[in-house]
C-alpha cells in the first residue's frame, strides 16, 4: 500500500516528530511504500511544503490520486496557523475533511502539544472526525471526550502514551557489564526492548486500518465489541434490494401486481 | 508448618500438630482418619471438620467480604463459621492448652486460627501468611493479630502489610522467613524423559487459579507467542484445572500434581520459573527454583517476590506482557547471564532460608514469648 505521512519528522520536532518517524519506519518495515511530506524544511522528509489552509487540503486531494492511505499529524501550523479566524478555520477544515475522504484510509494523530483548531468539539472539526478511519489522541480524557461529543465508534479512537517517546533504539544483545548490578542492567535492557515493542505496536495500532489488525493471541476470546461486518453487509444488501423492489413497484404497479 | 514441627522435634522439643482430617482446601471434606499418629517424632492429632450446610448464607457472606463491605462483628463471625469449623480441635485446646508452652497457628484465614488464638492468646503465635486481600481486612483478623502473644511474618513486605492491616499489631512480632529443603540431587534429563518434554520450557508451579495469576500468565504467554515467538513451552504443575485454551494446546503442557520428590527435578529441568502471582506471602517455589540454579521471572505486581528479586539481585520482574516476552528472550538468548542471576538467587536462599536459620529465628521468638509469659 502507498501511504503518505504528513507532519514534521526529525531532525526537528522533538518527541512528536520522533514518534511520527517511528510510525513511518514501522510501515516501511511492513513492506508499505511510504512518502513523507513535512511542513518543516529541515525534516528528513521526501518533500516539504507549506501545509496550511485550503491550499493544503487541495494538495492532499491531488495526492490522493497517488496514495491510498494518509497519516496526518496535526501540529503547530498544520493545517492551521495560530491566527486563523473562525471562517478560515471552517473553510480549511471542511475542505480538509473532503480531501481526507478521498483516501481509502485516513489516520489523524494528535500528540499532547498538538493544537486542535477550535477544540475537539468545534463544528468544523466534525468534518475531519467523520472521515477519519482512525484517530490517535494523547490522552484518555481527550479520547472519552471525542467519543462522547461526536458519538464516534470507540474502536476508531485510540490513545498513545501521554508523552510520545522519541525514536527508541533497540539494544543489541544482552551484554551485561562486570561492574554494575547485572540484574539492574538486564532489567534496563528488558525495559528498553519492550519500549521498542510498545512503540512498534502503537504504530501498528495507529495505522491499523491501513496495515490490518494485529494478529490475535491464541488466548484472546472473541471481541464482544467487534462488528460482524459480513452480517452488516448482508443486512445492507437486503435493505438495498427491498428499496429497489419498492421503488420499482411504485414505478410499475402492474408488474408488481 | 509440618516441616517446622519436625525441625523443632529434631532440636529436642516436644511437638504436636493439631490439624483437620481434610486434604482439600476447597472441599474441606474429611479424608484422613481422625485420631492420633506419629511422624518423625511429631505427634499428629487430627480432628474432623464440620462444614456449613447453609450454602446460600455462606456464599452471600463471601460475596460481601470480597466486595470489601464493612461487616458487623456478628456477620464476620458468621463468615468465619460459614466455611468449615473444627469444634473438637477447639475443645482439645481448651482442655489441653496448659500443656503447651506455645501454640503456633497458621494461616490467618481459617477457623482454627481465629478461634484457636482465643484460647490462650498470651502463649499463641500466629503465622498469618498475609495477602493484601479483602479477607485480611476483616476486623476479626485485625483483632487476632493484635491480641496474640507474637506474630511471625515470612517476609518484610508481609510485615509492613501486617502493620497496615492491624495498626495495633501485637508488639512482639518478627520476620522469621520460611525454609526450603535442599535436595540431595536433581535429575533434569530424567524429568524431561519421564514426562516426554522434548522442547525447552518455562515452568509454572502452583495452584492453577485466579488468585495465583494463572490466567494472567496464560494471557502473557499467549501474547509472547504472537509478539515475539516465545522460544519456550510453558509447563505447569500443581492442583486446579488449568483450562488451557485451544489456541495454546501443544505449547502449554499440564503435568498435574507431582510428588514432592519429583519437584526438584522439575525446577532443574526448566529454563526459568515464572511466578505471576501477586498473592504470595513467601513464594517457596521461587526459592526452590533458585536452589536448582534456575532463573526466576516474576510479576512486579507481586510485592513479596519483587522484594526477594531485589534483595537477592537474582530475579527478573516484568510489569506487562511485553516485558514478560523480553524476559523470556533474555533467558533464551543469554543463558549464561541468566545463570549468573540464578546463582545470586541460590546464594540468597542459602543465606536466609535454610531450616537452621529459620528455626533459629523461630526459637528465639518462642524463648522471648515464654520468658514474657513467665513460664
Amino acid at each position: 500500500m502507498r501511504i503518505l505521512v504528513v507532519g514534521t519528522v526529525p531532525p526537528p520536532g522533538g518527541d512528536a516528530a520522533g514518534a511520527l518517524a517511528e510510525q513511518a519506519t514501522a510501515l516501511l518495515a511492513d513492506g508499505h511504500e511510504v512518502e513523507l511530506l513535512s511542513p518543516d524544511a529541515r525534516s528528513a522528509a521526501h518533500r516539504s511544503a507549506r501545509l496550511e489552509g485550503p491550499l493544503f487540503a487541495l494538495r492532499l486531494a491531488w495526492l490522493s490520486r497517488r496514495f491510498e492511505a494518509v497519516v496526518l499529524h496535526f501540529e503547530q501550523g498544520l493545517p492551521l496557523g495560530e491566527r486563523a479566524g473562525r471562517l478560515w478555520r471552517a473553510v480549511t477544515l471542511t475542505s480538509l475533511g473532503a480531501a481526507l475522504g478521498m483516501f481509502s484510509e485516513a489516520t489523524i494523530r494528535f500528540d499532547a502539544a498538538s493544537p486542535i483548531p477550535g477544540g475537539i468539539g468545534s463544528r468544523a472539526m466534525g468534518e475531519v472526525w467523520s472521515v477519519a478511519s482512525h484517530i490517535v489522541l494523547a490522552s484518555e480524557k481527550d479520547r472519552e471526550l471525542l467519543v462522547a461529543i461526536w458519538d464516534l465508534p470507540a474502536e476508531r479512537v485510540s490513545v498513545t502514551e501521554e508523552r510520545p517517546s522519541p525514536r527508541v533504539t533497540v539494544p543489541e544483545g544482552w551484554a551485561v557489564g562486570d561492574d554494575g548490578d547485572p540484574r539492574i542492567e538486564v532489567l534496563e535492557l528488558v525495559r528498553a526492548r519492550s519500549a521498542h515493542d510498545r512503540a512498534a505496536m502503537a504504530a501498528r495500532v495507529t495505522l491499523g486500518g491501513a496495515i490490518g489488525p494485529l494478529p490475535a493471541p491464541p488466548f484472546a476470546g472473541p471481541d464482544r465489541r467487534a462488528v460482524d461486518t459480513e452480517a452488516v453487509a448482508r443486512a445492507l444488501v437486503a435493505l438495498a434490494r427491498q428499496l429497489v423492489a419498492r421503488i420499482s413497484a411504485t414505478r410499475n404497479p402492474e408488474r408488481a401486481g | 508448618m509440618a516441616e517446622a514441627a519436625r525441625g523443632f522435634a529434631r532440636r529436642g522439643f516436644d511437638v504436636e500438630i493439631l490439624t483437620t482430617c481434610a486434604r482439600s482446601h476447597f472441599s474441606w471434606a474429611n479424608e484422613f482418619d481422625e485420631g492420633v499418629s506419629e511422624d518423625q517424632g511429631v505427634v499428629i492429632r487430627r480432628f474432623p471438620t464440620a462444614i456449613s450446610r447453609r450454602r446460600l448464607m455462606s456464599s452471600s457472606l463471601e460475596r460481601r467480604v470480597l466486595r470489601g463491605e464493612q461487616l458487623s462483628a456478628s456477620a464476620e463471625i458468621a463468615w468465619v463459621n460459614s466455611r468449615f469449623r473444627v469444634p473438637e480441635l477447639y475443645l482439645h485446646l481448651l482442655a489441653e492448652a496448659r500443656r503447651y508452652d506455645t501454640i503456633v497457628l497458621s494461616p490467618y484465614l481459617f477457623w482454627p486460627t481465629i478461634y484457636g488464638a482465643q484460647v490462650a492468646p498470651e502463649r499463641s503465635i500466629v503465622m498469618p501468611c498475609l495477602h493484601d486481600e479483602p479477607y485480611a481486612r476483616l476486623t476479626v483478623v485485625r483483632s487476632t493479630l493484635a491480641s496474640v502473644g507474637a506474630v511471625w511474618f515470612l517476609s518484610e513486605p508481609e510485615h509492613l502489610l501486617g502493620h497496615r492491616l492491624a495498626p495495633d499489631l501485637a508488639p512482639r512480632h518478627s520476620v522469621v522467613g520460611a525454609a526450603v529443603e535442599i535436595p540431595d540431587s536433581y535429575d533434569p534429563a530424567g524429568f524431561r524423559a519421564r514426562h516426554g518434554l522434548t522442547r525447552p520450557f518455562v515452568l509454572f508451579a502452583g495452584r492453577r487459579e485466579g488468585g495465583k495469576g494463572w490466567r494472567e500468565l496464560l494471557s502473557a504467554y499467549s501474547a509472547a507467542i504472537v509478539g515475539s515467538d516465545a522460544p519456550f513451552d510453558l509447563v505447569t504443575v500443581g492442583v486446579g484445572a488449568p483450562e488451557i485454551p485451544e489456541g495454546l494446546a501443544g505449547r502449554v503442557i499440564d503435568l498435574g500434581y507431582l510428588d514432592a520428590e519429583e519437584m526438584p527435578s522439575a525446577f532443574a529441568a526448566a529454563e526459568a520459573l515464572v511466578q505471576p502471582s501477586t498473592n504470595e506471602s513467601f513464594s517457596r517455589t521461587v526459592m526452590e527454583a533458585w536452589l536448582a540454579g534456575t532463573p526466576v521471572i516474576a510479576s512486579s505486581a507481586g510485592e513479596v517476590v519483587t522484594w526477594h528479586c531485589e534483595r537477592s539481585g537474582g530475579g527478573l520482574t516484568y510489569s506487562d506482557e511485553l516485558e514478560f516476552a523480553q524476559c523470556l528472550r533474555f533467558v533464551a538468548e543469554a543463558p549464561k547471564a541468566a545463570a549468573t542471576l540464578a546463582a545470586r538467587g541460590h546464594s540468597y536462599v542459602l543465606a536466609n532460608y535454610t531450616w537452621e536459620i529459620v528455626l533459629d529465628a523461630m526459637e528465639h521468638s518462642i524463648s522471648g514469648l515464654i520468658g514474657r509469659a513467665g513460664r
